[in-house]
């Protein structure tokens, strides 16, 4: 019932309880001390930055992994010892000679919790638990190591598992348990993120966490100069944490990413912006990172069927499931469905102002003097230059005085009319296309339901319509989304295989 | 601007079953009506409003119920004004047909009778159009026959001008007839065979699920808000059987490329707005935010910034209603 499943909300809103637990581990807890001097020292000291990031992210991760998960240390997915070899090395390494102490007392930490595995935020969880529950971690690739270890220790109780990103899609629970501070469960790079604490979704939230942490916060309202809506204070003395933008932005995939962008790139010129998107059933993906740039996406539609959505690709979360051209013409949806409608007379133009930028991106010998000239002499904001530069899907600047610019600019002026003419004709369509895709595609899938168990695991389906000439189409579920690299345009919307060492293309 | 005040008596309405409303549930009710008092009140003030709220279920239903509440006269008094004579040839029609349905047909002509002088209405019922075009069907001799009604009659008998999909078969007005009346107890029929649209709403399908569950209760009669708001969907979120509407709903994900005039606006989540702003123009308008959706933050900021840009300050609470301690709430007013 409608009201009813909004009460429960409301009611964890005004009622709902939030409890800390703290716990404590003198070695675990000194991390965060090494963490705060580790860059800095090596920073005092001339290393290069690059150097830096490399041991910086080794000791935090052994923070990260031993402060939010609550497994045994010798677990495999904890993956201790070989942090503490990558440490023994890095400690031998000249380059971190002005850290060495941090480095011998991070591994004399995975020395100490590796010779008594037993973990001291397991008893509290075990204290904890309750059926209906769940546990929250910090990020899914934390989720997805914590999953299995619960199924086994936990037998007889039922518990779910996951991110705090994805308490978004809980409806309620019995009891919310954090493997973190509250401070740390809010901790964003940009503003904190405490939607956790101001609607909880659960009747009782408990947060085990060593001892750091504010020992008073006000949760914010949404709207700027609102009171606060809540008051979270500790009765335990508290350290206040130290968090990095970089490094505690990191998770274990971060490497799986770094692997897969840093794989068949060629001169940073001829690439194009991709958002790196990890994937059920280890497969990843690029999609086009313009702040225009859009994806199909599919969502339950309230006869419990597949609905099929377009969404820009910067406001894609994980667990969205993303519809991809697995094999056939084009990977563009919608510039197929263009050309399918009569835009392909018209590309010459699109190309031949492409053509004309690389050229004079060649005779200026310089992105930078080219932005110059562009900015100065013919007053062009170029902010999307890279992009136009490099992506063969862009149509063109939005208004005809700003295409008028680029057009004296690539010394165009006496096409300038009848090219941008054309490009509103491709514009025209591909608005048709959009408006028409969604249906095109929604026929495709009409023959699933949402709750289709592939969709739930191993999380992606493939839907083979070669037959009718119109390829297949792949639904896959969003593990994670990752950072912007520059990468081959043929890589956009690929599919690809995670290997340990690498990716491998699908098609 | 004045608060916008009213001594009519609103209609008790309850959670199915006959308990009172949460309290978050009547403050979006009243809130709607006391938008749609400022409307009658205050013509040409747009407004917005913004609440924020740990769950979206059924909030917006309960704002524009509210609204279409206050405001439904003025729709009535559409209807009433709507000029019949004015239709032209091969216009699409409605009226009322027995057993409360309705009936859908082609306009032919208007000619004055030619002894009162008083405007007669000539239609054919598109079932017998279509009879017509497959020639003498079955066993039946008969031609297909045209109508003809007086202005008057026609008027009684809720003749209106139709731009849905034809329809041969007469068609049920409502799906629930006894709680329309409950909730519009006068002029129900002018309402339901009329499509005026009032109230447009903008937002994510599982609204529907909101519209079309058995929530209500008006004087012991209990039913669901489309029920009462007669939501039509857009092509992507087909309406009901019915062929009359009263709101018009707009997926949120939808690329809309015409302008479309309401009096009050909806916008149920963060993604409708500020898509959708510039072509959904109204004089009150409601942006409602979960506060879990990501999106939100984002969308408050972008809302934010457009009032700071115009030098418009934010309002905190409502004007003469008690806002629950679970909701946020911004009002601005174009100056």
């Amino acid at each position: 019932m409608g009201f009813d499943d909004a009460q429960r909300a409301y009611d964890n809103c005004t009622n709902g309880k939030i409890e800390l637990h703290v716990v404590s581990h003198p070695g675990i807890e000194s991390l965060f001390g090494i963490c705060k001097d580790f860059a800095r020292t090596l920073l005092d000291n001339g290393i290069d930055p690059t150097v830096i990031k490399v041991g910086r992210s080794e000791i935090y991760r052994l923070r990260r992994l031993t402060t939010s998960l609550a497994m045994p240390f010798d677990h495999a997915d904890m993956h201790i010892k070989e942090i503490r070899d990558r440490l023994g090395r890095l400690a031998q390494d000249v380059n971190y000679a002005a850290t060495k102490k941090h480095l011998e007392t991070a591994m004399a930490v995975c020395d100490g919790v590796l010779a008594v595995p037993s973990n001291p935020l397991e008893p509290m969880l075990t204290e904890l638990v309750k059926s209906g529950a769940a546990i929250v971690t910090k990020d899914q690739s934390m989720r997805d190591s914590l999953t299995g270890w619960v199924s086994h220790t936990y037998t007889s109780v039922h518990l779910q598992v996951m991110s705090i990103g994805d308490l978004r899609n809980l409806d309620s629970a019995s009891r919310l348990i954090y493997l973190m501070s509250p401070t740390y469960a809010s901790w964003k790079p940009e503003v904190p993120e405490w939607r956790f604490a101001r609607d909880p979704k659960a009747p009782e939230s408990h947060f085990i966490m060593y001892p750091f942490g504010e020992m008073e916060v006000e949760i914010p309202g949404l709207i700027p100069d609102s009171p606060p809506r809540r008051k979270i204070s500790s009765r335990v003395p508290l350290q206040v944490p130290f968090f990095d933008a970089t490094v505690d932005t990191e998770t274990e995939w971060t490497v799986d990413e770094r692997k897969a962008a840093g794989s068949n790139t060629g001169e940073l010129d001829e690439l194009v912006l991709g958002r790196y998107v990890r994937l059920a059933g280890g497969f990843s993906t690029f999609l086009e990172a313009g702040k225009e740039a859009t994806v199909f996406t599919v969502t339950k539609d309230s006869t419990g069927k597949l609905d099929v959505l377009r969404e820009s690709v910067h406001a894609l979360e994980a667990d969205r499931f993303v519809v991809l051209r697995v094999e056939g013409t084009d990977s563009d949806f919608i510039q197929e469905e263009a050309d399918r409608l009569g835009a392909t007379p018209f590309r010459k133009s699109q190309r031949r102002w492409q053509e004309a930028l690389r050229e004079a991106r060649r005779r200026e010998g310089s992105l930078t003097r080219m932005r110059e000239r562009i900015k100065t002499i013919h007053d062009l904001d170029n902010t999307g230059l890279v992009d136009w530069l490099t992506n063969p899907r862009r149509i063109g600047p939005q208004s005809f005085s700003d295409f008028e610019k680029l057009c004296a600019y690539l010394q165009l002026t006496g096409e300038c009319r009848d090219l941008w003419e054309d490009l509103q004709k491709i514009r025209g369509l591909h608005l048709r296309a959009g408006a028409g895709a969604p249906r095109t595609l929604r026929r495709l899938l009409e023959t699933r339901q949402w709750n289709d168990p592939a969709l739930q695991n191993p999380g992606f389906l493939i839907i083979d319509r070669v037959a009718e000439g119109l390829g297949k189409i792949g639904l896959y579920r969003i593990l994670q989304i990752g950072k912007v690299h520059p990468v081959d345009a043929w890589r956009i919307n690929a599919i690809e295989k995670v290997e340990a060492r690498g990716t491998e293309l699908v098609r | 601007m004045p608060e916008a005040t009213d001594s009519r008596t609103w209609k008790n309405i309850t959670v199915a079953g006959g308990a009172p409303l949460p309290d978050w549930a009547q403050f979006m009710l009243d809130l709607g009506r006391h938008s749609g008092l400022e409307y009658l009140q205050f013509p040409g003030h747009k407004v917005w409003k913004l609440v924020t709220a740990p769950h979206r279920g059924m909030a917006s239903a309960m704002f524009a119920l509210g609204f279409m509440e206050a405001t439904v006269g003025l729709v009535v008094s559409d209807v009433l004004n709507t000029d019949l004579t004015k239709l032209k040839q091969g216009d699409r029609i409605t009226w009322r047909h027995q057993n409360n349905q309705v009936e859908c047909g082609i306009f032919k002509e208007c000619r004055a009778d030619s002894k009162t002088g008083e405007p007669i209405l000539h239609y054919q019922p598109l079932r017998e159009a279509r009879r017509g075009d497959k020639g003498f069907a079955g066993n039946s001799k008969r031609k297909p026959y045209t109508s003809s009604r007086s202005l008057r009659d026609a008027k009684a008998w809720q003749l209106s001008p139709y731009d849905g999909e034809d329809f041969s078969l007469p068609r049920p007005m409502s799906n629930n007839i006894e709680f329309f009346k409950s909730f519009y107890p006068t002029s129900h029929l002018e309402l339901l065979c009329n499509t005026k649209y009032s109230i447009c709403m903008v937002g994510r399908p599982a609204l529907w699920e909101d519209l079309r569950s058995h929530e209500i209760s008006i004087s012991g009669v209990s039913g669901c808000i489309d029920d009462l708001l007669r939501v039509g969907g857009d092509s992507e979120n087909p309406a009901g059987d019915v062929s009359h509407y009263l709101t018009k709903y707009f997926s949120a994900d939808r690329d809309v490329l015409e302008l479309f005039n309401a009096r009050c606006c909806v916008y149920d989540g963060s993604n409708s707005y500020p898509k959708l702003k510039n072509y959904i123009h109204a004089q009150q308008n409601l942006i409602l935010l979960d506060r879990w959706e990501t999106g939100s933050v984002s969308s408050v900021n972008a809302f934010v910034a457009d009032f700071q840009d115009a030098g418009v300050n934010i309002v905190n609470s409502p004007k003469g209603l008690n806002m629950p301690s679970t909701l946020e709430y911004a009002e601005w007013r174009d100056a």
